[in-house]
């Protein structure tokens, strides 16, 4: 009870946070795992009991498991090139002194452009008769190009969502590395360490906390990929770039089937919940304080 | 301290009580206007639609002939399905707006279920001044005649812009090339292989977004018998011609992942000779002139009359029961100014076709042939996706991409889509 009082202000002050955490998260996904066994359309009043049904459904949904390898194409794509790229760069730009702030600011800028603009701005680039692309190769005498195929359309839809988010990991990790202390680095220096050694053996192990806290970042934000492919691809063609977040989209809302897709919610949710868990057991390193 | 403290205080108060007043005052609770009526409208003439313009207009000048009532303008695009979404959530959960311009078919069964929805049938016969401008054969198409017993032959929405799918041509460039317009089969293929040889794209169509393209060979492969009839057999015949066109290369080269908005394009800036769309594309056409619309020629050894077409009224104008009482028929009286002949002659001199008698004034050539293919047509029927479940329909849309480039037949995507209809019957 004396803990209670002596921390009545605090507890009053994140019970407002409470609330609308409760109210627009957890009531939802609770809610979303409850329709998932109903057969439940139109958003009407009238929902069916199916049991697992729509868990069956999505079992023998060959669109649902073309998104599940997608996404995880996806989740490997954006370790490697989203948190790697943005690695390599902020070790570049941390070891230069001039020009680091317009460096922060150009790299960090795709991140407050939207998802959606960010797809059309692609989609327009690729389109076939007044694309950008075909645009630049017939001016260099080229032959157009029919950009998004069943077979590159991933590839095409991994190059803006890889591009949009470096410069957030960017960010953290220079923020990162400007608290790695330079008597290190200078130790390291008087033994003869420098370049990408130096970033090998120093940097990475030092920042090692902040480089798992990205890439779990980067394995829950994959599932949550969906405003640049639907705008790009909308998940086509033949499902070539169907990611769980479209697939749900286009069952929900064009369909009008929202059981199914609440159903496609939970399995979402709990892909994410446990490949964040695993992701962080397999990165746990011993955090080394300095 | 303390005095200054007070003062502080007082100020906060004044300015406190100041800015209460002010709100009273922004919202019109004054002895004046208690007795204002607001009116919730729902319609998708967002800004991305031809008639958002004309709608605003007559919402301002309603507001104006009728200075107690404020129109209330919630409009939602209809893109990405979002105005089902707010549609049938907001009549779910009791939200539902005074007024609403939404689709008929089976999109309207959701809304009567949830029994809120306004029959007119009394309406139309009490103001037969105004009812006796609306055409009856628009109403047929608001007329419910499903399960819901309560709404069994009854006119559950007012029609007012009606459409029709069909061939678009290029007239000039129809000429340029000596070719007949494709008023059958064998022309319109020439015309194909034609155009493609001399590289304009043939048909300004998107397999993405195919309901057009859908709705208009099944037609033509299965007359309006087949079409009308849900998993017919010829719709399978339909689907295979657009796979042979698709092969022929009549199609742009991006038409697996090329939006509609863009295949419009194409053809209103000539570099298609022909477009498979609806109505709502007039509005956007560059050239008026040397643009025709004409039928979907038959397909060999399909069963439409050279005549039949898509088209009808797919929207209409709901008020919610309770709100129009609650709100002495106000809902009801804005619903009748804005399908008086006056407000829809200017709805119409936009696009569509007029389900209210009217004069529309300067009516381009091209719009001129759509309403002409709509008056000499031996039949209309309403798009395939007003007749099956929407989850049903998309699947056989979205999977089209499956069958045109033989990755999956036309009956298997169809018994694919009826194994969706038929789970949600039992």
């Amino acid at each position: 009870m004396q803990i209670l009082k002596n921390k009545k202000y605090a507890i009053g002050l994140l019970l407002p946070a409470l609330l609308l955490v409760s109210v627009f998260i957890y009531y939802p996904l609770f809610a979303t795992f409850y329709y998932s066994f109903f057969d439940w359309r139109d958003f009407s009043n009238y929902k069916t009991f199916v049991g697992l049904n729509n868990y069956v459904q999505m079992i023998q949904d060959y669109a649902v498991r073309k998104a599940l390898v997608n996404t995880f194409i996806m989740m490997v794509c954006v370790i490697v090139f989203q948190v790697g790229i943005a690695l390599v760069l902020a070790l570049i730009v941390d070891s230069i002194k001039a020009g680091y702030k317009f460096f922060r600011t150009v790299f960090f800028f795709p991140v407050v452009i939207s998802g959606t603009a960010i797809g059309l701005m692609f989609y327009l680039a690729y389109a076939y008769d007044y694309g950008l692309l075909n645009a630049i190769m017939t001016a260099f005498g080229g032959q157009k190009k029919v950009w998004v195929t069943e077979n590159s359309a991933l590839i095409m839809v991994l190059i803006p969502v890889i591009w949009q988010y470096v410069g957030f990991y960017f960010v953290i990790f220079l923020a990162a590395l400007s608290k790695v202390p330079h008597d290190i680095y200078e130790s390291a220096l008087i033994d003869g360490i420098t370049g990408i050694k130096k970033a090998i053996y120093i940097t990475i192990p030092l920042i090692w906390d902040v480089i798992t806290v990205c890439i779990s970042l980067a394995i829950v934000g994959t599932f949550k990929v969906f405003d640049i492919v639907y705008v790009i691809t909308g998940g086509g063609p033949m499902d070539a770039s169907q990611v769980l977040g479209t697939y749900l989209y286009k069952i929900a809302f064009t369909g009008q089937n929202q059981g199914y897709a609440s159903a496609i919610g939970v399995l979402i949710i709990v892909l994410g919940i446990i490949l964040s868990t695993i992701s962080n057991k397999l990165t746990e390193r011993e955090t080394i304080t300095y | 301290m303390k005095n200054f403290k007070k003062i502080l205080g007082l100020i906060v108060l004044v300015v406190f009580m100041v800015s209460i007043v002010g709100m009273y005052g922004n919202t019109g609770v004054d002895a004046k206007t208690t007795e204002k009526v607001k009116i919730r409208a729902v319609t998708y003439f967002t800004g991305a639609d031809p008639w958002t313009n004309t709608w605003k207009e007559a919402i301002k000048d309603f507001m104006a002939k009728n200075p107690n009532v404020e129109i209330v303008d919630e409009a939602t695009p209809a893109a990405n399905d979002a105005i089902r979404t707010k549609i049938k959530t907001d009549f779910a959960s009791g939200n539902e707006p005074d007024v609403t311009f939404f689709f008929v078919g089976a999109d309207a069964e959701p809304l009567l279920k949830s029994g809120k929805v306004f029959i007119w049938d009394d309406e139309l016969k009490k103001d037969t001044k105004w009812s006796s401008n609306i055409y009856k054969s628009a109403l047929a198409f608001t007329t419910y005649n499903g399960p819901i017993k309560e709404y069994k032959g009854k006119v559950y929405a007012i029609p007012t812009i009606g459409f029709y799918e069909g061939l678009y041509v290029n007239v000039d460039l129809f000429n340029k090339y000596n070719l007949p317009l494709p008023t059958d089969w064998d022309k319109f293929i020439k015309a194909v292989n034609t155009f493609k040889s001399k590289g304009i794209i043939p048909i300004a169509g998107s397999i993405l977004e195919s309901y057009y393209l859908i709705e208009t060979f099944i037609l033509s492969a299965g007359g309006p018998q087949g079409h009308n009839t849900p998993f017919h057999p010829s719709w399978e015949k339909g689907l295979n011609i657009i796979k042979d066109l698709y092969k022929m290369g009549a199609f742009p080269k991006d038409a697996l992942t090329l939006q509609d908005a863009q295949a419009q394009a194409l053809f209103a800036d000539k570099k298609a000779a022909m477009m498979i769309n609806g109505s709502w594309c007039v509005g956007g056409l560059k050239d008026k002139v040397n643009t025709k619309i004409m039928p979907v020629p038959v397909v060999p050894g399909g069963k439409a009359h050279p005549t039949d077409i898509i088209g009808g009224f797919g929207s209409g104008w709901y008020v919610s029961k309770d709100l129009n009482k609650k709100k002495n028929g106000w809902p009801v009286k804005f619903v009748k100014y804005i399908t008086s002949p006056e407000v829809e002659a200017k709805f119409i001199a936009v696009g569509g076709v007029p389900a209210i008698k009217c004069k529309v004034p300067n009516v381009t050539p091209v719009a001129q042939s759509g309403y002409d293919m709509m008056a000499k047509a031996n039949s209309v029927s309403m798009p395939i996706d007003a007749q099956i479940l929407p989850e049903a329909f998309t699947k056989i849309r979205t999977d089209l991409a499956y069958v045109v480039t033989g990755k999956k037949t036309a009956k298997h995507l169809l018994a694919e889509a009826k194994k969706i209809q038929d789970s949600v019957k039992k």
